[in-house]
């Protein structure tokens, strides 16, 4: 009998909990179902008079009940506050953000500091040269003598000098990283690695794939046994990280003069991967720079004995890889200073 | 240059395809730019004619009435051409052809009369670029054939090789690069031409050596030449014309096509002259001062005596290398000839070319120093030319050939191991043996080492690396195998300049500016605006244009034009470079000194631009560990920038009086000049060699304050002109050691009462107890009546 009575006091209690939506109402419950004058208290008053087998019985149970309602009493409470709170409290989430806008840095910067992390993490030093240099360090310390066709190759920014210049002891601005090459080996012996980024200088008319100034990157490695499968080692090394993607080098035989042999070298196209599409024009291949065997007249110079060190260089634009890179079809864009462009980056 | 493939085929005896060949060739020898397809299609009624009768047009001076024999009939029609005799052969076009470029030939009346045909120029046929006349065809072409057939215009590919600059001596020819191709193809070379042309040399030489000639130059090498009588000037055999025409040569007359033929096929250049107008002796001697010639270009030079020159007992008949004179050339008349082939010191040619500025397929050979020992081979194989080509009435009169230092092959001895350790891969004896030998060199191979002699065509081989390039082109760079470094290497220094350069931009960067770059230069213009004329600047000697005049001791430049560009696009912009500017100095180069330079643009006009400049320093100051600066307002010194606002502009100094940079608001006429308009502009420049120097890397950890700190505001209105570096400093002074920091948190302009309204924020701390909140409290009541007394300062309490 009371043992029903219960059961019907708890099944009632608990509907009426869950279906309330106020914390006032939800209160009112609470004494309406466990207050002083509550029918559930006159139970528990009267079980002091029942028999002790029933005693036994209703006991535990009116106290299971009364817990059970008290527990969903407090996580009724607990979901209606925060009901309210997910009503009063909404934000639009997506205005946008407090914040400091950000710059940007030049895809130059960007590119240049992607390819010092990759050479120096693979052991090399970063070095620099003045970008205005004497004659001597830009064409005869690279074996480019006064009467070299290979100075024909290069048109190059001359410094008026007030006295009468002396032939070959003209100011350039520099016309190649390489013009560093002798300045470091002055100071320094094998064997080493370095890397030499840099402005450099033309003076050519300028189209969507030629500038007057331009950013190159010179390596140079020398030691006793320094080797054309290094330079392949090196060179497949550095683009495969560069592009994040397995890349191939082609060699061609060309001709620098501080170089023997020299190369001209290729990487697979980083569009089609080799097979041949429009950017590669059908051949696969992708002409990044030129490279060689460090002569042994640029070591003599340096004031190395001849025939006793062995090394490569090789050069190419920085601007030419953040073209392939980020698919740039303009070279005048770099120093353009234009906005729209620097903000994509 | 550009080569028929045909004819290279011919000579290298190729089974592969044009563009096979072109493929082998870039690979292994010289690039090739290009492969086109040359092939001349031609409407069958275009035919080989006669001309039969010249009548003048009786109502116009310029045209001609003309009968020519089509084989079948006679044919009347009217031309504008003069270059036609009675009895040449030239190509008709009959009525109803169709010209290559579109043209249909109709039968038409000109001035009254009735003209059934045209004659046709080398360009009107597709098959050159020539339209200066009629194309005079061989005496011997047959009547009625139609040009198609006639020429048996075969299809060609051209290829545009790349000749590197240093195989010109040998490669600007079809020989030499036919050398190449079958080398590649691991043939060997036949060089029939070489063995031909010996044995016509042995034939030269038996007739009297008699033809006057000397040197007086040491820049001359070798002078060879040889006297034909007998000779008919006309129009060269078409195949002789058209592997010229494919060659970029155009076709003049029979020796001078053949003298152009041969220097193609060998890479020596040849002249001739007509001997019947030369006074003998032929002398090769250095230019007198202000001597003068008219070359075949009827340009006539000036000499001033340091060319070297070909004359003849009077005058200059040639400059040498370059190009002939007009009146020693050939003429049509001529049938005496002298031909030369001759060798000259190539730094000489180039000089002389330069001087002049002439360039011509002569002198770019020989500004490329070539073998002496080519000359009588390319005069034997013109002489078998010219007796191929129909002069069999042609006669030899004598000949000479002056070469006091006869070039003879040279021996390098090459290391075994050092063609390994170049090259990073073994490779075998016979290959490298067999490899050297198809390139005409001999090899003698010795256990370790081989002793190889060179062929005088090959200048460029002189030392051991020269031979291994060859050993691997030829090998294949595509069979080495990366291999990794081996040299012992220790970890790399930093490079302290770029590091710091890298966090600087990382500043600026989080601190919102966009980062530019712009060029070493500017104007003179550009300087005189903003007047940083007044600094003797490194100037261009030769710009390509005035923007490029003066190398730049600003960024300012730059900068300002780049936010001219951006205005349309940005209400605000705030761009930042680093870079270079240079600055003269007494040693032969000039100092080359790191830049920040900082512009920010916007409508403002309270002067926001100035602080945000100013900010943007005091982040980088911040993150470059520097303290000892301060914000010098003293206007009247020469090292603010003269374009500025004439007050918001400011230095920034150590106090050991050195200027790291200034920031400045730039002046309305800059503005103007540049076209900026509605905006204000500041600019920062921080000389960031400097700032590297006195940046401290280095920090010591200070220990936490282990006291509560307190805090404490101040409001106080100033007037307009006292300045918060003022009242902060007073603050300071005033505070004692227990007051820790002094911030401003807030600033009102009140134009109308000519006041500012200021916040300050501080920070009172003790090392070693707990402040009172009285004790915090007298010093508070201090610094008020300080403030009130010295600064007149109105305290909000």
């Amino acid at each position: 009998m009371l043992k029903n009575k219960l059961s019907q006091i708890k099944k009632e209690a608990l509907a009426k909990i869950k279906a309330t939506n106020s914390s006032k109402e939800l209160e009112n419950l609470r004494i309406q179902y466990l207050g002083k004058k509550s029918e559930f208290k006159k139970i528990l008053r009267s079980i002091k008079d029942l028999a002790s087998q029933e005693k036994k019985v209703i006991g535990p149970l009116a106290n299971q009940i009364k817990e059970n309602i008290e527990k969903t009493l407090q996580s009724r409470k607990e979901e209606i506050a925060e009901e309210k709170e997910k009503k009063e409290e909404w934000i639009d989430v997506t205005a946008p953000g407090k914040r400091n806008t950000l710059g940007h840095l030049h895809p130059l910067s960007i590119v240049q500091r992607d390819i010092e992390d990759i050479f120096v993490a693979l052991g090399f030093e970063i070095a620099d040269g003045p970008e205005i240099e004497t004659e001597f360090y830009n064409f005869d310390a690279v074996n480019i003598p006064a009467d070299h066709p290979g100075r024909d190759m290069q048109d190059t920014f001359w410094i008026s000098q007030e006295k009468d210049r002396q032939p070959g002891s003209g100011i350039v601005l520099r016309t190649q990283t390489s013009s560093v090459q002798v300045r470091y080996m002055e100071k320094n012996k094998p064997p080493f690695r370095i890397i030499i980024p840099g402005r450099v200088f033309r003076n050519e008319a300028t189209d969507a794939s030629h500038e007057h100034t331009f950013h190159q990157f010179e390596v140079l490695v020398v030691g006793e046994k320094v080797n054309v499968a290094n330079f392949l080692f090196v060179a497949e090394e550095f683009f495969t990280q560069f592009f994040q993607e397995k890349i191939k080098i082609r060699l061609r035989p060309s001709y620098f003069p501080f170089v023997e042999p020299g190369f001209e070298f290729d990487i697979s196209c980083t569009s089609c991967g080799g097979k041949g599409c429009s950017v590669c024009q059908q051949t696969g291949w992708l002409e990044v720079g030129g490279a060689g065997m460090v002569h042994q007249n640029v070591f003599q110079t340096a004031g190395y004995p001849r025939n006793k060190y062995q090394g490569f260089a090789w050069g190419f634009g920085i601007e030419r890889l953040a073209m392939m890179k980020y698919k740039i079809d303009d070279i005048r864009l770099f120093h353009s200073g234009d906005l729209r462009f620097i903000k994509q980056f | 240059m550009q080569f028929s493939f045909n004819w290279l085929q011919k000579l290298s005896q190729t089974k592969r395809s044009a563009s096979q060949v072109a493929k082998d060739l870039t690979l292994r020898s010289f690039e090739v730019e290009g492969v086109e397809k040359w092939e001349v299609k031609l409407d069958k009624k275009i035919i080989v004619s006669q001309i039969k009768e010249i009548k003048k047009h009786p109502n116009a001076d310029k045209l001609q009435i003309v009968k020519v024999d089509t084989g079948k009939k006679e044919i009347t029609l009217v031309t504008g051409a003069s270059n036609i005799k009675i009895g040449q052969k030239v190509p008709l076009a009959l009525e109803g052809a169709k010209l290559p470029s579109g043209l249909k030939i109709k039968a038409t009346r000109l001035r009254g009369i009735e003209s059934k045909g045209m004659l046709c120029a080398e360009d009107e046929l597709g098959v050159g670029n020539d339209h200066s006349g009629i194309l005079i065809l061989d005496s011997n072409a047959p009547l009625g054939k139609s040009i198609q057939e006639y020429f048996s215009l075969e299809k060609d590919n051209l290829l545009e090789i790349d000749i590197l600059p240093n195989r010109a001596h040998d490669c600007l020819s079809y020989r030499g690069v036919a050398r190449e191709i079958v080398a590649i193809e691991k043939r060997n070379f036949k060089d029939k031409i070489k063995k031909e042309a010996e044995k016509e040399w042995k034939k030269i030489i038996s007739y009297p050596n008699t033809l006057p000639a000397k040197i007086l130059t040491k820049d001359c090498f070798r002078y060879t030449g040889i006297k034909i009588k007998n000779f008919k000037v006309e129009p060269s055999p078409f195949w002789l014309q058209n592997y010229l025409r494919k060659s970029g040569i155009q076709p003049i007359n029979n020796i001078v096509d053949i003298t152009n033929y041969v220097m193609l096929e060998t890479g020596q250049p040849l002249h001739a002259f007509d001997a019947s107008l030369l006074k003998m002796p032929i002398i090769i001697r250095q230019a007198k001062k202000d001597e003068k010639i008219k070359l075949l270009d009827n340009q006539k030079i000036k000499l001033i005596g340091e060319e070297i020159i070909i004359a003849d007992k009077e005058k200059p008949i040639a400059l040498a290398g370059i190009m002939g004179g007009k009146e020693s050339g050939i003429k049509s008349d001529t049938q005496e000839i002298i031909i030369e082939g001759a060798s000259f010191n190539s730094s000489k040619i180039r000089f002389s070319s330069r001087l002049h500025n002439l360039t011509t397929e002569a002198s770019y050979r020989f500004e490329r120093d070539l073998d002496p020992n080519l000359t009588s081979l390319a005069l034997s194989r013109a002489l078998q030319l010219i007796k191929i080509t129909g002069g069999n009435e042609v006669e030899l009169e004598n000949w000479i050939d002056i070469y006091p230092q006869k070039i003879k092959p040279w021996k390098i001895i090459l290391s075994k191991q050092k063609v390994k350790d170049l090259l990073g891969v073994e490779i075998k004896e016979k290959t490298i043996k067999s490899i050297l030998e198809r390139l005409d060199l001999k090899v003698k191979n010795f256990s370790t080492q081989f002793e190889i002699t060179i062929a005088t065509e090959r200048k460029d081989l002189q030392t051991p690396e020269d031979l291994i390039e060859e050993i691997g082109r030829f090998y294949g760079y595509e069979n080495i195998q990366p291999q990794p470094l081996q040299e012992y290497i220790k970890l790399p220094r930093r490079n302290e300049k770029r590091f710091f350069e890298k966090i600087i931009k990382d500043v600026c960067v989080a601190s919102g500016w966009d980062e530019i770059r712009g060029y070493s230069f500017y104007s003179q213009a550009n300087a005189q605006v903003l007047k940083l004329d007044k600094k003797d600047h490194l100037k261009l000697l030769n710009p390509d244009n005035q923007e490029q005049a003066w190398m730049r001791q600003s960024l300012s430049v730059t900068l300002l034009k780049a936010a001219r560009l951006n205005l349309s696009y940005f209400k605000e912009i705030k761009i930042f470079e680093i870079g270079k500017i240079y600055l003269k100095q007494k040693d032969v180069l000039p100092q080359e000194e790191e830049m920040l330079g900082a512009l920010v643009s916007s409508e403002n006009k309270q002067g926001e631009q100035f602080y945000k400049a100013k900010g943007l320093a005091e982040n980088i100051f911040s993150r470059a560990r520097l303290s000892d600066y301060y914000w010098n307002d003293n206007i009247n010194d020469e090292k603010i920038p003269f374009f500025s606002h004439p007050s918001r502009k400011a230095l920034i100094q150590n106090n050991k009086g050195e200027i790291l940079g200034w920031v400045a608001e730039v002046n309305r006429k800059v503005l103007q000049y540049f076209g900026i308009k509605n905006q204000r502009v500041a600019i920062l420049e921080i000389n960031l060699s400097l700032l590297r120097k006195l940046s401290q890397e280095k920090r010591m950890y200070m220990p936490l304050a282990k006291f509560p700190p307190v805090n404490r505001d101040i409001s106080l209105r100033v007037s307009r002109q006292t300045k918060v570096a003022e009242i902060e400093s007073l603050i300071y002074e005033t505070g004692g050691e227990l007051l820790q920091e002094v911030d401003l948190f807030d600033m009102y302009i009140n134009e109308e009462e000519g006041e500012r309204a200021l916040g300050f924020h501080l920070i009172f701390q003790s090392k070693e107890r707990t402040l009172s909140s009285q004790e915090v409290e007298k010093l508070m009541q201090n610094i008020f009546k300080k403030l009130e007394k010295e600064l007149g300062a109105n305290i909000r309490k």
